[in-house]
């Protein structure tokens, strides 16, 4: 089982999460991109009055040229699936500026508005392209600057009321389109919150419902009937509490590893009968055959301690460590023993052989009256 | 579980909200020799076992960490005010949880599904020497000395030493006839181990400024969007808020460095997980 916060947490910053900003993103280009083609329209609107141009064929080679430098706008932003490249957003500055001065030398001398009023819409799109491309900051600054400059320079002599019109224009496209794609970015984020949040309600009402109908009802009437609990009994609502404190740990219980097998080994022995103690702090997983090797160790220590040790109180279990390290301590408090009495065999010779072609190490300490000590370690030698 | 001299019992109280476990504490420390003579349901209603002109004080009081009314950290540091020597145990608590309360002054911590012997275990050890080091507990200590470094010389060998004894299941005898140290060594060895628990814990570097905890709290706890948080904490920029979680993510990435899954998750994700860790969701 996943554990739950994590499944959350993958699920809002994971492939949902990324679709849903994504697909913000992937609109606002779309929106963008758009616009920047249909007001290409614009620039041919001075060849209605070709005869009143002074330099017709350049009015027309501007118009041709925002066509494509429209048409490259598109695709570009259409495949990035988003306006924030900033190459595509300065070259599209550039462009502006350069279509601007070009674009104004095809009117007579000291009549300038005949063309720029027409290349207006156009060029404001590039400064609306900085607020949602480039963001709040020097960059959009900048390119906002660069094409009030150009646009203020390339209306002289003919500075009228307009003039300002028109650069107010420059700033408030920015920053409309600063503020709009602000709202809309923090929409999606607050989307993919709230997906995360009901996914996570509705997880958690299913765990919860599941658990109560299977497990805790059953014990509970079992226990509110009066009858005497048998052993049998006893053991499995300890394995049952066991496997309740795991599910209140937000971020342990995975379905597999090191740590799965170790708690797997203790659910088996509380089976058994002995009463476990269990710290398992394992970060990160060793290698698959490392972990098999320590959790058959762990399991013949266990046996041992079922066969020896009588009842002898509980049994701790610790285990330490993670991908490049591993310390399992199952520790007994029985009768213990002196191990130069005891003959080599039985189950954890065949154990033990496994575990040294893991490169693990397996060490006993006991003495009589004392309990016995199992450490396991992974590599071999490694004391932490 | 060190040996008391004789003389009167050892007294303990209990504060636990489940009737049934308290009931059951209670059954297994006098079962140990030990006397109850107090039993309450939250901190309040312990309050007036330590009014002055009250009998004496317990020598240990077992508080759960989940409580109506003042809970987790600051019910430790309430009752360790009031002169208390406070023993933590939760059902369930992370590990942060656990040292934070340390950082309180708790002189221990036990899960509740510990076998139940270890409970007179470690009252007998926190009324003998002040502190009991529970197997998890040194694990978790272990570990905090590994994440939150104060220096070379926070911890000596013996310290360390006598944490991986504790982890390993060692009593406190055992650890004094291993190392071959006297009852009071143990007893300052265990205390500097919770002397340099306590700092570390409130160590600039490793845990959030206050203003950070207001942070952690609004968003992490009530969900609240940056410009909400910004507004409730008097006006300070959206941006402001925005660099103190991209800090704390920093932090949090830097003390609990096998959580390898945080640098996935965004600076919000990461502040909710961490405050709902360290209990200051109210």
């Amino acid at each position: 089982m996943q554990p739950l916060s994590r499944a959350v947490s993958n699920k809002v910053t994971g492939s949902n999460a990324g679709d849903v900003q994504v697909r913000t993103e992937e609109r606002i280009a779309r929106i963008i991109a758009y616009v920047r083609v249909s007001t290409s329209a614009f620039v041919y609107l001075p060849l209605i009055g070709w005869e009143r141009l002074e330099q017709p064929v350049i009015a027309l080679c501007a118009a041709l040229a925002s066509s494509v430098e429209a048409t490259w706008f598109y695709r570009r932003v259409r495949r990035a699936g988003t306006v924030q490249v900033s190459s595509v957003v300065w070259a599209d500055v550039a462009f502006c500026v350069a279509l601007i001065v070009i674009g104004s030398r095809a009117a007579f001398p000291g009549q300038p508005n005949a063309v720029t009023t027409e290349l207006v819409p156009f060029a404001l799109v590039s400064a609306a392209c900085a607020g949602f491309g480039l963001r709040a900051g020097f960059a959009g600054i900048l390119a906002v600057a660069a094409l009030m400059i150009t646009w203020t320079v390339s209306m002289i002599p003919d500075v009228t009321l307009k003039l300002a019109s028109d650069l107010l224009g420059f700033v408030l496209w920015y920053v409309v389109a600063l503020l709009m794609a602000r709202e809309l970015r923090s929409l999606s984020r607050q989307d993919v919150a709230a997906e995360g949040g009901r996914w996570l309600a509705e997880r958690q009402a299913e765990m919860a419902r599941h658990q109560m109908h299977d497990v805790l009802l059953p014990i509970v009437e079992q226990v509110a009937s009066g009858a005497e609990l048998s052993e049998d009994f006893v053991r499995r609502l300890r394995r049952e509490a066991g496997r309740a404190r795991r599910l209140l740990d937000p971020r342990a219980s995975p379905e597999s590893g090191l740590r799965a097998l170790l708690l797997d080994v203790c659910e088996t022995f509380t089976e058994h009968g002995l009463h476990m103690e269990t710290v398992i702090a394992i970060r990160g997983e060793p290698p698959a055959d490392v972990a098999a090797a320590l959790a058959a160790a762990t399991r013949e220590a266990l046996n041992n301690v079922r066969k020896h040790c009588g009842s002898c109180g509980p049994v701790l279990i610790r285990a330490d460590g993670g991908p490049d390290h591993v310390e399992i301590v199952v520790r007994d408090r029985g009768q213990g023993f002196d191990p130069r009495t005891v003959r080599a065999g039985g189950g954890f010779t065949v154990t033990f052989r496994a575990i040294h072609r893991c490169d693990c190490a397996c060490d006993v300490e006991s003495s009589p009256g004392a309990g016995t000590k199992v450490t396991i370690t992974w590599p071999a030698g490694d004391k932490q | 579980m060190m040996d008391l001299p004789g003389g009167p019992p050892v007294t303990a109280a209990i504060i636990d909200d489940h009737p049934m476990s308290a009931e059951g504490l209670e059954a297994r420390l006098v079962a140990a020799g030990m006397k109850v003579v107090a039993s309450a349901r939250c901190v309040e209603s312990f309050a007036p076992v330590m009014t002055p002109g009250s009998p004496g004080l317990p020598d240990v009081v077992v508080c759960d960490l989940r409580l109506p009314g003042l809970s987790l950290g600051r019910a430790v540091t309430y009752l360790v005010r009031h002169g208390c020597r406070v023993l933590a145990m939760s059902g369930w608590a992370s590990s942060d949880l656990v040292l934070e309360t340390v950082a309180q002054g708790a002189r221990g911590y036990l899960p509740k599904d510990d076998p139940p012997e270890r409970f007179a275990e470690a009252v007998a050890d926190v009324a003998a020497v002040g502190y009991h080091v529970s197997a998890r507990l040194a694990v978790y200590l272990r570990d905090d000395l590994r994440c939150r470094p104060l220096g070379r010389d926070e911890l000596g060998r013996s310290e360390r030493e006598m944490l991986k004894a504790c982890a390993d299941g060692d009593r406190g005898d055992e650890i004094a006839a291993r190392t071959g140290m006297s009852p009071a060594g143990v007893r300052d060895s265990l205390e500097r181990i919770f002397a340099a628990a306590r700092q570390r814990r409130h160590d600039p570097r490793y845990r959030p400024t206050p203003r950070e905890e207001e942070v952690m709290i609004l968003v992490g706890c009530t969900g609240m969007t940056d410009r909400r948080a910004a507004r409730q904490l008097g006006g300070i920029s959206e941006d402001t808020i925005t660099a103190h979680l991209a800090h704390l993510k920093e932090k949090y990435q830097r003390t609990h460095p096998d959580d390898a899954e945080a640098a996935f998750l965004s600076p919000r994700a990461v502040a909710g997980q961490w405050v709902r860790d360290l209990g200051l969701c109210p």
